[in-house]
């Protein structure tokens, strides 16, 4: 690194790393809203999480099959049909990291019982929304 | 895997007690890596899928942008890799470079690390 770089990513990368807490805040909150919604068939509340555009896809593992997309209206209606609501005994297995924050964009693991779930939101003009989820059962 | 100015910064998450990857499971993400950031489509078209979702934040205007496949800006070459998290088939990554960011989701897809999923922000300085 050209030494004129090396300070001044030096202070980007300190300040950047953690990202103001109020931030930090705020996407957890959407995380933690995303997994609410999803476990409580809650769809008004999911809608409130998500980008217009989002792209959520699982892994096809050893398959060469395509990705198979689900946007936010699918993700709306499928939350609404309870689909993510647990049996009885389950333990409702609420976990949000986040992993990193810079500037207007975020990544977060959540941990559900069933799945775990990498979530990447933007801050856009309506404020922190999930954009891109890539998903699997858990490891 | 890029022999220039490339860093592989295995960072331990807060969350994450050990290593997030293995030795083996690091090599292989960090070659996928290398190659989604190369300047040259072969070597990128063999990091993605037909579907990877590209997008940016522009930072000026707050709006989510798509970036037509294959059309990333090459990143700086002066750059860190970092394996935030690897679960199973999916492992989250993050490229920093003095101004911008690139957060990738990556996942098994016949048999092979593909970068699935991507987020961009250019700072301005």
């Amino acid at each position: 690194m050209k030494r004129r770089h090396a300070l001044p990513f030096m202070l980007w990368s300190a300040v950047a790393l953690a990202g103001p807490a109020a931030d930090r805040d705020a996407v957890s909150q959407v995380a933690s809203n995303y997994l609410r919604a999803w476990y409580t068939g809650d769809g008004a509340l999911m809608k409130t999480t998500l980008h217009p555009q989002l792209a959520k896809r699982m892994p096809t593992g050893k398959r060469n099959a395509a990705l198979d997309d689900i946007s936010a209206s699918a993700l709306v209606m499928a939350t609404d049909a309870g689909y993510g609501k647990p049996a009885a005994d389950d333990a409702k297995r609420n976990d949000v990291t986040v992993l990193d924050l810079r500037g207007d964009v975020a990544f977060v693991k959540v941990v559900g019982d069933r799945m775990t779930e990498y979530l990447q939101l933007a801050r856009t003009d309506d404020g922190w929304s999930v954009v891109n989820v890539l998903f699997g059962s858990h490891s | 895997m890029n022999r220039y100015l490339v860093t592989l910064a295995l960072l331990i998450s807060g969350a994450a007690p050990a290593a997030p990857c293995t030795p083996k499971q690091c090599n292989a993400i960090g070659a996928v890596v290398a190659d989604y950031l190369a300047n040259d489509a072969r070597r990128v078209g063999r990091a993605t899928l037909a579907g990877t979702a590209q997008r940016r934040v522009d930072p000026a205007t707050l709006q989510l942008e798509e970036i037509p496949n294959g059309k990333l800006q090459p990143a700086a070459p002066s750059r860190t890799i970092a394996v935030l998290d690897v679960d199973g088939d999916m492992a989250a990554v993050a490229v920093y470079d003095v101004s911008r960011v690139d957060y990738l989701q990556i996942g098994m897809a016949g048999g092979h690390w593909k970068v699935i999923n991507t987020l961009s922000e250019q700072f301005a300085h």
